[in-house]
């Protein structure tokens, strides 16, 4: 009895949530990237005049394909385009586990229209969003995290866990016997016994990138350790997953294992695919104690001017942009602030301040700089921040503040003092 | 009360669910083994199509031919050369490996691997071992002839694909896939060159150009 309540208690609290938002998120973006790159030859590979005609396809007949309900191209290309929205609805997570059916549905569909087109990691992902709309994929990171949950009573909560861990649990088992299987089946090969597989696999040209393959090939220690890591670490995959430490090492050598494949071999979307499912391998607290990690090394607190309406404006910018929300923003006007940083007042008005957690400060440019650097969606200006500053030290900078507007609070009894700042006299 | 035996409900009939399919799952993907012929249908008919997998295509031995698509042309002017209709895909995906280059190129060679090697059953295998003159051995199978047919039909509409490019679309009147099947030098020669490997050639019958498919 207790051990049955402790397993209610387990299977009653969702686990895994984290993983399963950045797999939803991963297997979302493979769907966007796999549609815009096939969007100029859908007709030749989905079409209804294409390689694999309609009269062909409904012929075989297929399990439940939306393809099959028209041959005309205008309802091909319409499906094409609603495969799109819905797998950017499911990568931003709206409505994630409806979406989630019918993403799958949509990829499932697509598959069938052409079975010819397909590889393994298809193959594998076809089988985990199937799973996956058993799974909370939308609780992080999504659009339906931002709003507001109503309350449900609990044994909905519970049921609706249950139902999440054996998904998660489903798709991880999934990979688990992929990789034992085919693992075991090379271990009884030939080639793969001998240590040349490698050598074969790269001299075949589809599966071979031709600027480094040949430098790999040729080079019997590469060859050899390919082949038999290979077969070691698929067989090793299912026993590894219950330490974490073997865990760990699973997630770094799959990791090397899949971006070799990429890289050597050229097949992206099977290493997508397949590393799609690799945050699931990872539990929340081991998310968490990472998040901690990182903010203990990388938060910010930025000082700004509360009283600057500008100011104002571009700090909601950045916090929005600051996604993973390292940055703490704090105005120094608030009373005590500077005090407790023990900051000089007025310097603080020149330019924006932001102290890491070990104590360092630093002003103006090079702030900008450390909150483009945490801001995942500013990366981008970071090339730019960083040369204006190399290039122009802080002046950009301190004419763009020293001209700011300054709305004082204090003097707000009847009539709000409102003045333009002449530019500041040199700090001490 | 009412709600703790909904809650269990759940539990049991999800993991009674998620038992079955891991247990099948393992069985469907086992080699050819004693319980699995005892209960292969049953195996076969939960695991497909919702769930059919194969991950078979480097082992237990990885490929290790290539396999160049050739075709020529039948017009009313006579029969154009043969044109490699490979290389090309092959050279785009090697310049740009973001390219819808890679899956136009995998569903040819699909197509290749589908009319040369049918549906490679382990179980005829496992027959053709044990008495190479069994009833099982020789037989082509069902789904092996449809696999077989439908690699055949796919080159021919690769094939006349390829005839539009080559004596320009709509002037073919029939078209001939050939597949060069290239065994790139053996490890101990690994220095050399691909052209130090050996070829073969297969070719298909001629094939009526578009073959029956509505051409645009």
């Amino acid at each position: 009895m207790v051990l049955l309540a402790r397993l209610r208690r387990w299977l009653g609290r969702e686990h895994w949530v984290t993983g399963a938002a950045l797999a939803r998120i991963l297997l979302g973006a493979w769907a966007l990237y796999y549609y815009a790159l096939h969007l100029p030859v859908r007709g030749v590979l989905w079409g209804p005049d294409g390689w694999w005609p309609f009269e062909r396809f409904v012929a075989a007949r297929p399990l439940l394909s939306v393809w099959a309900f028209s041959a005309s191209p205008v309802y091909a290309d319409v499906l094409y385009l609603a495969g799109i929205a819905v797998a950017a609805a499911y990568t931003l997570g709206w409505q994630t586990r409806i979406v989630g059916a019918v993403h799958w549905l949509a990829v499932w569909s697509l598959q069938e229209r052409n079975p010819f087109i397909g590889d393994g990691g298809d193959n594998l992902m076809r089988i985990a969003l199937l799973f996956l709309v058993l799974v909370d994929a939308g609780a992080r990171l999504s659009l339906d995290a931002r709003r507001r949950h109503r309350a449900r009573p609990r044994w909905v909560e519970e049921v609706g866990a249950v139902a999440h861990n054996v998904g998660v649990i489903l798709v991880v088992a999934q990979l688990a016997l992929l990789y034992a299987s085919t693992g075991l089946y090379k271990a009884a090969g030939e080639l793969w016994q001998n240590g040349t597989a490698l050598y074969y696999i790269l001299r075949v040209d589809e599966f071979s990138n031709p600027a480094l393959a040949a430098a790999v090939y040729r080079n019997p220690y590469l060859v050899v350790g390919g082949t038999y890591g290979t077969v070691l670490f698929e067989v090793a995959f299912p026993a590894a997953l219950f330490n974490p430490w073997t865990r760990g090492a699973l997630i770094a050598t799959g990791a090397l294992f899949h971006l070799s494949i990429a890289v050597l071999m050229g097949l992206v979307t099977f290493a997508w695919s397949m590393l799609s499912l690799y945050p699931l391998l990872v539990t929340d607290a081991e998310y968490r104690r990472a998040g901690a990690w990182v903010e203990g090394r990388w938060s910010l607190t930025v000082l700004y001017d509360g009283w600057c309406p500008d100011c104002r404006r571009s700090i909601a910018v950045l916090r929005a942009a600051d996604v993973a929300g390292l940055v703490r923003f704090v105005s120094f006007r608030t009373p005590g602030v500077a005090d407790v940083f023990a900051l000089d007042p007025r310097r603080l008005e020149l330019r924006l301040h932001s102290v890491r957690p070990d104590g360092t400060v630093r002003e103006g440019m090079d702030v900008m700089v450390q909150i483009a650097g945490r801001a995942v969606l500013l990366w981008p200006l970071v090339p730019l921040l960083v040369a204006a500053r190399l290039a122009a030290g802080q002046r950009a900078y301190d004419a763009l503040a020293a001209r700011r507007t300054v709305l004082v609070p204090a003097a707000c009894d009847d009539v709000c003092a409102l003045w333009d700042r002449r530019p500041p006299a040199p700090g001490p | 009360m009412a709600r703790t035996a909904v809650v269990w409900l759940v539990i049991v009939v999800l993991g009674l669910g998620a038992g079955v399919y891991l247990l099948n799952t393992l069985l469907y993907l086992a080699p050819p083994n004693p319980v699995k012929a005892q209960w292969y249908r049953l195996i076969v008919g939960l695991q497909h199509p919702l769930f059919e997998q194969n991950w078979h295509l480097f082992a237990p031995n990885p490929i290790r031919s290539n396999f160049v698509l050739t075709v020529r042309c039948r017009t009313a002017a006579g029969v154009s050369p043969w044109q490699d209709a490979t290389m090309p895909l092959l050279a785009r995906l090697h310049r740009d490996r973001h390219s819808p280059a890679a899956r136009l190129l995998r569903v040819q060679q699909n197509a290749i691997r589908n009319f040369l090697f049918g549906d490679p059953s382990e179980w005829r295998m496992l027959a053709c071992r044990r008495d190479r003159a069994s009833a099982a051995c020789g037989r082509e199978s069902e789904a092996d002839r449809r696999i077989r047919d439908a690699g055949a039909y796919l080159l021919g509409r690769v094939a006349s694909a390829a005839c539009d490019r080559i004596v320009g679309r709509g002037r073919a009147t029939a078209v001939q896939a050939g597949i060069l099947i290239h065994q790139p030098p053996p490890w101990s020669r690994r220095h050399e060159p691909d052209a130090a490997g050996t070829t073969h050639m297969v070719p298909l019958p001629w094939a009526p150009y578009g073959a029956g498919a509505k051409t645009r």
